[in-house]
């Protein structure tokens, strides 16, 4: 069985005097434990919102349709109390922006060690000095002294290592990480990119990764699930989409990667 | 292509969030606005409210042909009876206290009207230079703004009352001195947007000087936002009054307002509550149909989506 | 964070300077003096006055003499009632107007601000609600017309089997509590209306953040979310707030006093000012823009504490 498998999700969003907003459409995938699964696509394609809902972040405006069974169970119907239990701890997500996805109020110590106390009950002092160990694990440097620093003390990079640190804390099953690279210069992207291989490598984490880079993909992937307008166009392991891509749509995504060598496009035929 | 605009204002209005191009479907921008008005009932409603109120409080007086200061020796100390046509009940010396509420309606309503102008004036000038001309001068501009905010105006306007009397023009005049600081500075900070706009460049580009650009160009652009703030400002200026009348130091005798009413209407509640009451209400109806005037009329000129 | 206080408080110095300047000026540019309505006193009387208020000297002398005692805590000797320094009457108003305002304003605090949370959290549900109706109605109806109401239905329509109104319809009674009750409540019901109102619009704004979606995200139980992560962001503006509210906190005080015959600071003030008690009327105005001010620093203060941003 695989660790996560999503049939028929839909979200609408529904407005007042005007009829709903259809952003995603009888979507299907799954993740085996273990891989990694591109979902790629242009702003609007409705990645984002796929996995908001599997993770019950949609706003109270949207409804939801279809069957989400992470191990089994259908996230979401579950009730606030069992998905607040499966969130964080089973499943963990890491999102775009990191100069707003962290709290500038609380010190990184205080977001790092909260989710052990919390899902796990640990004493303050184990719980920071595993923070300490996972702030090293993502290559951040003198990381005692940066545990009591505030994100705004810490530069775009090294926030999202920090995010991804606190999300890789609790060693979950599955890693859901949207558009971990966007925001951030190229150089560290690349970075990042890195670290997220190394990682999952290493934890042997399922991951769900969102991007519309299909550089990114190519990098990191196994399977691929290429999204427009709300419906998945094409899917398919890495290595035979980028061998023999079939949907304009993925083509499109393709030829927006800067290539050094080629001149010609893809043939759409 | 869209046609070229008439004025710089209405392409380059600072208060329209609505993006587009005010030429966008057949509608210019202010029939918009009136429409996204018109349809929220609550705004509406209270609009007509509002100017119902106005129009009794100065019409009223001449149409029920009544005089305020009138002793009905018949009807003293009456509460509110609808028959006799003693609609609020009358004071201990009979005097009718519907009308008496009415034309002191006059008083609150005209201190509301033009200490708020006055200090729309006053801040809208300030602010918009303040936010223009910047560096030094905006610095010290504000300062004193700063330096205003932290003086305890009531006070003042208690010593200003008690020292050079009573005069309907000085309670205008101090109000208004301590209501302007919240207008300069929206006024600035939609000035200190607008200066980026291409349409001053463009002025600046053809020699116009600073002070013209600040009264020809940026000013009408503030007019939508000064207007809304007008309304949060109207309440808080009417307000004052009353409250200045209240502890005896609002407007001279024979005139009355509603303030003074009420303080009339508080001495004698055990035994005329509805000496309060009436005023009172007028008093509370009008300020919350500002309030939701001021509402709409902001949700019209930047509405938000649900 | 040294240099930030050091500056705020350097320009709290001038501002009160300029304010104590400019009510000197006032009063002495006044027509009537304060002993003008009286009978002709003798020479050896007027003389004593003058050695007591020093009237005959310069503008500038009077001045420099007074910011002189001012420094030494002196606020001078009353006009009106000359056998009272002005430091003595106001040590008598004070308990009053503190035991009053001072008691408001923390419950209006606490209870403001669990109110805003409340209809944050539970949006279009029966709290939400009702602190927007409140914050309507506190908005639109005076104190000077609500303290009244209050003495009406607590002194004068609920009585007790004696026929005694339940509450007293004023004074102050020696501070009995039952003659504390209407007038805070009156203050709390003014500020709280305001402090909720904010407090919610801040903190709905703050959920909507990408913070507290990591929050949410981390499985982290809606309690913690709110308190631990929303709220201290969505304090911001209350705390601003609280400086506005130490300004209008005289007005009210002025209003609460009237209504219910409290003989606190702003009783005092206006009596003074209908007598012409040129120094008690400064002396006040003095204290009050002093209080102002350094209340300012203090919420000035309380920003930085509370934003690490600032801080580092």
């Amino acid at each position: 069985m695989a660790l996560l498998e999503v049939e028929q999700l839909s979200v609408r969003f529904m407005r007042r005097g005007a009829p709903p907003v259809h952003a995603v459409q009888d979507v299907s995938f799954s993740v085996e434990a273990g891989r990694t699964l591109g979902i790629v696509g242009e702003s609007g394609s409705g990645k984002s919102q796929t996995v908001m809902a599997i993770m019950g972040l949609l706003p109270p405006n949207a409804s939801v349709g279809g069957v989400a069974c992470y191990e089994g169970r259908d996230v979401l119907r579950m009730d606030r109390g069992a998905l607040n239990a499966l969130r964080g701890e089973r499943i963990a997500m890491v999102f775009q922006d990191p100069m707003t996805s962290l709290n500038p109020f609380l010190t990184i110590e205080r977001q790092l060690t909260e989710s052990l106390q919390t899902h796990r009950g640990l004493p303050r002092r184990e719980a920071r000095l595993r923070a300490i160990e996972a702030l090293e694990r993502v290559h951040i440097p003198d990381a005692a002294r940066r545990m009591g620093m505030y994100p705004h003390q810490c530069s775009g990079g090294m926030r999202q290592r920090i995010t991804l640190a606190m999300a890789l804390l609790m060693k979950p099953r599955l890693l859901i990480a949207d558009e971990p690279t966007t925001a951030l210069d190229v150089t560290v992207q690349a970075q990042i990119v890195e670290l997220l291989r190394e990682i999952t490598r290493d934890s042997g984490t399922a991951t769900i990764l969102i991007t519309h880079d299909m550089g990114v993909v190519a990098g990191l992937c196994d399977d691929v699930a290429v999204m427009c307008a709300g419906r998945i166009v094409e899917q398919s392991d890495a290595v035979s989409l980028f061998a023999a891509p079939a949907h304009p749509r993925t083509i499109d995504l393709m030829n927006a990667v800067p290539k050094l060598d080629a001149f010609e496009e893809v043939d759409r035929g | 292509m869209a046609a070229p605009p008439s004025s710089s204002s209405e392409l380059f209005d600072a208060s329209d969030s609505g993006g587009g191009n005010a030429y966008d479907g057949a509608l210019s921008r202010r029939a918009k606005v009136a429409l996204r008005f018109m349809r929220n009932r609550t705004a509406v409603v209270s609009l007509a409210v509002l100017v119902t109120v106005v129009l009794v409080c100065f019409a009223g007086p001449f149409v029920l042909g009544q005089d305020p200061a009138r002793n009905d020796w018949t009807a003293l100390a009456l509460p509110p009876t609808l028959e006799g046509g003693h609609w609020f009940g009358t004071d201990e010396l009979g005097r009718d206290l519907f009308v008496r509420t009415l034309v002191g309606g006059r008083v609150s309503l005209e201190v509301g009207l033009l200490g708020t102008i006055a200090a729309c004036l006053i801040g809208v000038a300030y602010g918009a230079c303040a936010g223009y001309f910047g560096g030094r001068v905006d610095a010290v501009m504000m300062r004193i703004v700063d330096l205003m905010y932290a003086v305890p105006y009531m006070l003042i306007a208690i010593l200003v009352m008690t020292f050079f009397g009573r005069e309907f023009y000085l309670v205008i005049l101090t109000i208004s001195a301590f209501s302007w600081l919240d207008m300069a500075r929206v006024a600035r900070g939609q000035t200190l947007s607008l200066r980026t706009r291409e349409f001053v460049d463009a002025a600046r580009a053809i020699g116009v000087p600073g002070r013209a650009i600040v009264f020809r160009h940026i000013v009408p652009n503030l007019l939508g936002i000064a207007v809304v703030y007008a309304t949060v400002m109207a309440p808080g200026v009417v307000l004052t009054e009353s409250v200045l009348s209240f502890l005896g130091l609002g407007v001279q005798e024979p005139m009355t307002s509603w303030g003074v009413l009420i303080e009339d209407g508080a001495q004698k509640l055990e035994a005329m509550p509805w000496l309060l009451l009436g005023p009172a209400a007028m008093l509370c109806t009008t300020l919350y149909c500002v309030g939701f005037v001021g509402d709409g009329l902001r949700d019209a000129l930047d509405p938000k989506e649900p | 964070m040294l240099a930030y206080t050091l500056r705020r408080t350097l320009w709290a110095l001038p501002t009160m300077l300029g304010v104590i300047t400019v009510c000197y000026l006032m009063l002495h540019a006044t027509p009537g003096g304060p002993f003008d309505s009286e009978k002709q006193l003798s020479a050896a009387a007027l003389a004593n006055l003058d050695a007591k208020y020093h009237f005959t000297e310069p503008l500038w002398r009077q001045y420099l003499l007074y910011l002189g005692a001012l420094l030494r805590g002196d606020l001078g000797a009353s006009y009106r009632y000359v056998d009272w320094s002005v430091n003595e009457l106001v040590a008598k108003a004070l308990p009053v107007s503190l035991g009053i305002g001072g008691a408001s304003i923390p419950i209006a605090l606490v209870l403001g601000i669990a109110l805003g949370v409340a209809a944050a959290v539970r949006r279009d549900r029966p709290i939400d609600r009702f602190v927007m109706l409140l914050g309507n109605t506190g908005n639109v109806v005076p104190p000077f017309v609500l303290g009244p109401v209050l003495v009406w239905v607590f002194a004068i329509v609920l009585k007790t089997q004696e026929g005694q109104g339940w509450l007293p319809a004023g004074g102050w009674g020696d501070g009995a509590w039952t003659h504390r009750v209407l007038p805070i409540t009156l203050l709390v019901v003014i500020n709280v209306s305001t402090i909720a109102r904010v407090m919610r619009a801040s903190m709905i704004e703050v959920l909507s953040s990408n913070f507290i979606r990591t929050a949410r995200a981390k499985g982290l139980p809606p309690r913690i979310v709110v308190w631990r992560h929303a709220l201290r962001p969505a304090l911001m503006p209350v705390v601003s707030l609280l400086g506005a509210i130490s300004i209008s906190s005289i007005t009210s005080a002025v209003v609460t006093e009237s209504v219910f015959a409290l003989p606190g600071l702003g009783q005092l003030v206006v009596n003074g000012a209908i007598n012409r008690d040129y120094t008690l009327v400064l002396g006040i105005v003095v204290l009050t823009t002093v209080a102002a001010v350094l209340f300012n620093l203090l919420v000035d203060l309380a920003y930085a504490l509370l934003d690490p941003r600032i801080r580092y």
